[in-house]
This record gives C-alpha cells, structure tokens and sequence, in this order.
C-alpha cells in the first residue's frame, strides 16, 4: 500500500483487436500536475479510458489510493475517488448544466454548498444553470466536464485534451483553472496537445509513443529540451 | 361531419392516445436505456391487465383499486424477466435482445392462455351509462382512463425531472458511460427502468381492457401504433412518446370517418412516416 494517487504497471489492453497499449507504466503521487503528450493514436485517450475500466486491460495492473483498480467497473471507481473527463462526449447534453453538475455530485447525494463552489470556479456556468448542455459553446461545455467531474470531490483527475477545439484565449484560462484545481489538493492527469503551454503549467511530463511510455521528467526539463517537437510528433 | 362528430372522435382519440402514450413512453425509456425495441411491450401490457382481473375477482376491488396491484405486479414481472433474460445479453448486439424480446412476447401470451384460457372477459359487466355535455357522449371509463393517465404522467414527469434516479436515468439515456464515470451504478438504473416501463405497461393494459374486452391478444393489436408513438415522438424521449400517442390516436379516430377502421393500423403508419420524412428523428430529437 503506498501513497500514489495511481499507479499503473506495464498495462496492455485496447478495443478486441490488437492490443493498443504495449506496456504503459506511469504514477502519480500527490497533489501534483502530470502531462501526458504524444502524437496522434499514440493510445493516450485510450489509457485515459483503460484507468476508468472502459477499455479492456490485458495485462498489467492499475491501481489508484491503494486500491487495484484493474478493470474495475466505472462507478466503483469514481466511488473511489477518481474523476474523468473524456476527450468527446464530456457532458449529458440534454440534461442542463445544473443538472450535469447534479450528476457530477451523483454519488455525494445532494451538496449545494459545493455546488456553489463549482460555480464559483466557473462563473460562466452560474449564467447557464438551465440551459441544456447541448447547447453550450465548446468553451463552456468544457467548463461544465470539468465541472461535473470535480463534484466527485475526487483525489484524482484524469483530463483528455480540456483544451482540444479551444480558442487560443480560452486554452490559457483553461489550463489556468487546472492549476487553481491542483491547488485545492487534487492530483491531475491531463493529455494535452497545447504541449508547451500545458508543461508550462505542470510538474512532470511524460511523453507517450505506440502505447508505451517513451520518456518522464519533470516538466521543466522537458521544456527546456530543444528536441521536444520531435518528441512530441513520435520521432 | 358534424362539429360535435368531430369533437366526439376526439374524445375518443385522447383516450385511446393515452393508452398508446403509456405504452409509448415504456418503449420510448427502455430503449433510451437498454438500446433495444422491446417487443414484449404489448404482451407485457396484456399481462398487467389480466393481473388486474385476477384482483378484481378475487378480492372484489374496482376497477381503480385493481390498478396499482396490476401496476406492481408487472413491475415486478418485468423486473424478473430482465434479471432471467435480457441481463445476460447486455453486451450483446440488440438484435439479439430484439429476438429475445419477441420470445419473451410469445412466453407471456402462453401464460395468459394457460392461466385465463383464450376466451374474452371484462372486468365489470353492465352498461355505463355516458354523461352528455353539449350533446358530446363521455362515459365515465373514459374520464377514469384519461385522469389516471395524466396522473400517472405527472408522477413520472416529476420522478424524472427531481430525483436523483430519475436525473440517473435521464444521464443513463444520453451516454452510458459517462454515466457510469460519475458514479452511477446503471444496472441499478436499469431495474427501475423495468419498474417504470412495466408499471406504464399494466396501466395502459389495464385502461385498454376497460375500453374494449380482455384477451390474450389486447395489446399485441396495438403494438404498431405504440412503436410509432415512441418514435414519432423521438425515440428514447419519453415525452415525446405522450406527443406521439395522442397524434396517432386523434388521427387515427378521425380516419375512421372517411375510411374503414379496419385500416387504424395502415393510418398509424402513415403518420409515422410522414412525421420522419418531416424530422427524421422525431418531434423530440430521439437517441442514435
Ligand atoms: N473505440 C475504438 N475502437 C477501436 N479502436 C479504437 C477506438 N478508439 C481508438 N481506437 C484506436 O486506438 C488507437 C489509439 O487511439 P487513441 O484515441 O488512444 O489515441 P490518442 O493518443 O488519444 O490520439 P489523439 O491525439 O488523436 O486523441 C488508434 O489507432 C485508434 O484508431
Ligand atoms: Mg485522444
């Protein structure tokens, strides 16, 4: 039993064909920001997706606050107290924002106070309470996901790309939420393709090619580093 | 036709739209939820209404009484069908859960046969005599039907609007897995969405045998203009369901007066493929 929000050792697994993931091992300890770059299919959402029990883990073994976590069915990990914001399909779009934060709360029955506080971290969402989710921005409706996930009151929070679609303005007030999000005590996985800016703003970095962790360190050496383009695009 | 013809055939559709909605919005949930046409629907209703019969007989109660029972009882029936049948085929293509379902269908109409025998029944025999308001006919069956029926609506509307499994199910409807990333323990979700769709089910059975006579094959006649409520309305949004049942049910009154009602049937089908043509997912956008 250690202290690691989450640990995840030599994971193999993908979608019924061949395996995606080959071998992925990464932690994270601590309230602390973890970026995950690579290039496109490298299999980060599809981590991503294996540590919430959505896709099929093969071998290896994951496990998160000390419990194995492993294939475990998705709500019992959110039980735990991980939260996850997929790439796509991060909100209930029907539903409204005040309801996709209702969701988000599922398991804490009913909090209003934290739910003020929610709103308080986006106070654009405050404006929208009844509208539909469906109808939202992109730059609003990745607010609410990530919204809803902290309603969980989770220790870990695992972000898909928050800031794909955004723009240029929006990414850095996003990744600027992230941070105030670490400083409440929250550890955060997060792929990001805005490498640069988003390592800026972490602790470690980590770089993911062919399923398979390629390179880690801390963030600030990974910036500093004048071959992390070709990093970046799998070279 | 006279103005009061009309007003008259009217009456009648919303009665019989009710019963449709009831079905309709059971279908409408259960494929939201479970991704599947729930062939069963209509033997499921028939079985709620002989369940109604069986407390009516043998305890004497009314019609209004026998209700809940029935409402309960295939509630229950649903719920144990899910956890014999449908459950192991959760990861299963829904043709599969489609075929299944339609055995499920011919299962539940061999027990009625087997239990109540094939003949006709009504739950209370003697006429009712209608009330007259400005020389339209209402018989009091029809204002029990219709009230019970916006009651039952207005539970379900608030069980799905303010609790928190009713906001589950709603979740459940628009994208499974995210739900299951919140905390939601779907298959839980998924026991009371049987709940619901079967209780919906015994009711519109119920209002259906009051109308017309029991039989083993009450509510499988009405399997098509159900299904087409359901997705007329959108399929998967149970409020589009009621929107859909009452079309299909005034119109289909209203055909009866240009042309034979031997074709209700053909009508609810007409309707329902106008009404795609117009918006290809249905008056409320339905589930892909
Ligand atoms: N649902 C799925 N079913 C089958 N294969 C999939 C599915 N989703 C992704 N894949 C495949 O898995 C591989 C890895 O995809 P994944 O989405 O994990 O990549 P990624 O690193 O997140 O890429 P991106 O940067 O584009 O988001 C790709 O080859 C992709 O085609
Ligand atoms: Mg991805």
């Amino acid at each position: 039993m250690s202290d690691d929000l989450l640990v995840i050792d030599n994971v193999h697994g993908g979608y019924g064909g061949a395996d995606i993931l080959t071998g992925a091992s990464l932690r994270v300890s601590g309230p602390e920001i973890v970026v995950i770059v690579g290039p496109n299919g490298a299999g980060k959402s599809t981590l991503m997706k294996s540590i919430f029990g959505l896709v099929q883990i093969r071998g290896g073994t994951i496990s998160a606050l000390g419990h194995d976590i492993t294939n475990q069915r998705a709500d019992l990990i959110a039980k735990a107290g991980l939260a996850y914001v997929p790439q796509e399909r991060n909100v209930f779009p029907s539903l409204t924002v005040d309801e996709n934060l209702d969701m988000g709360g599922y398991l804490k029955k009913s909090d209003a106070a934290h739910k003020d506080r929610i709103y308080a971290i986006f106070p654009q969402l405050a404006n929208r309470k009844t509208q539909r989710a469906g109808s939202l921005s992109g730059g609003e409706r990745q607010m609410l996901a990530m919204g809803r996930a902290l309603m969980i009151e989770p220790k870990l929070l695992l972000l898909d790309e928050p800031t794909a679609a955004l723009a240029p303005k929006l990414v850095d007030e996003t990744l600027d939420k992230i941070g105030e999000i670490k400083a409440l005590g929250v550890g955060v996985l997060m792929v990001e393709q805005n490498a640069k800016q988003a390592l800026a703003r972490a602790d470690r970095g980590i770089v993911m090619v062919m399923g398979k962790v390629r390179m880690e360190d801390d963030a600030a050496n990974l910036l500093a580093r004048p071959d992390l383009p070709e990093l970046f695009l799998g070279g | 036709m006279t103005i009061t013809d009309f007003l008259q055939l009217i009456i009648f559709g919303i009665v019989s739209g009710a019963i449709f909605a009831l079905g309709g919005i059971g279908i409408s949930v259960i494929f939201g939820i479970l991704r599947f046409a729930h062939l069963a629907h209509g033997d499921m209703m028939t079985f709620g209404a002989y369940l109604a019969l069986a407390a009516i007989t043998s305890l004497h109660l009314p019609v209004l009484a026998a209700l809940p029972i029935a409402m309960i009882g295939t509630a229950a029936a649903a719920i144990a069908i899910d956890y014999v049948f449908y459950r192991r085929f959760r990861q299963a293509r829904p043709v599969v859960l489609l075929i299944s379902s339609f055995g499920i269908a011919l299962v539940l109409r061999s027990a009625v046969q087997l239990i109540w025998g094939p003949g006709n029944y009504v739950y209370e025999s003697g006429i009712s005599i209608p009330y007259v308001i400005f020389d339209l006919r209402i018989k009091p069956d029809h204002l029990l039907i219709v009230a019970s029926t916006i009651a039952i609506i207005v539970a379900f509307h608030l069980f799905l609007t303010y609790t928190r499994l009713g906001k589950a199910m709603r979740a459940m409807s628009d994208d499974p897995d995210l739900a299951r990333v919140s905390g939601v323990d779907t298959e839980r979700v998924v026991v009371w969405t049987w709940a619901i769709g079967g209780a919906l089910a015994a009711a519109g059975g119920v209002f259906l045998a009051l109308d017309t006579q029991l039989n083993p094959l009450l509510c499988w006649n009405i399997l098509l203009p159900m299904f087409a409520a359901a997705i007329v309305g959108g399929i998967g949004r149970p409020y589009g369901a009621i929107a859909g049942g009452l079309l299909i049910g005034i119109v289909e009154e209203l055909s009866t007066s240009f042309i034979d009602p031997a074709y209700k049937p053909a009508v609810a089908f007409v309707i329902m493929v106008a009404v795609l043509l117009w918006r290809p997912t249905g008056i409320l956008k339905g589930t892909t």
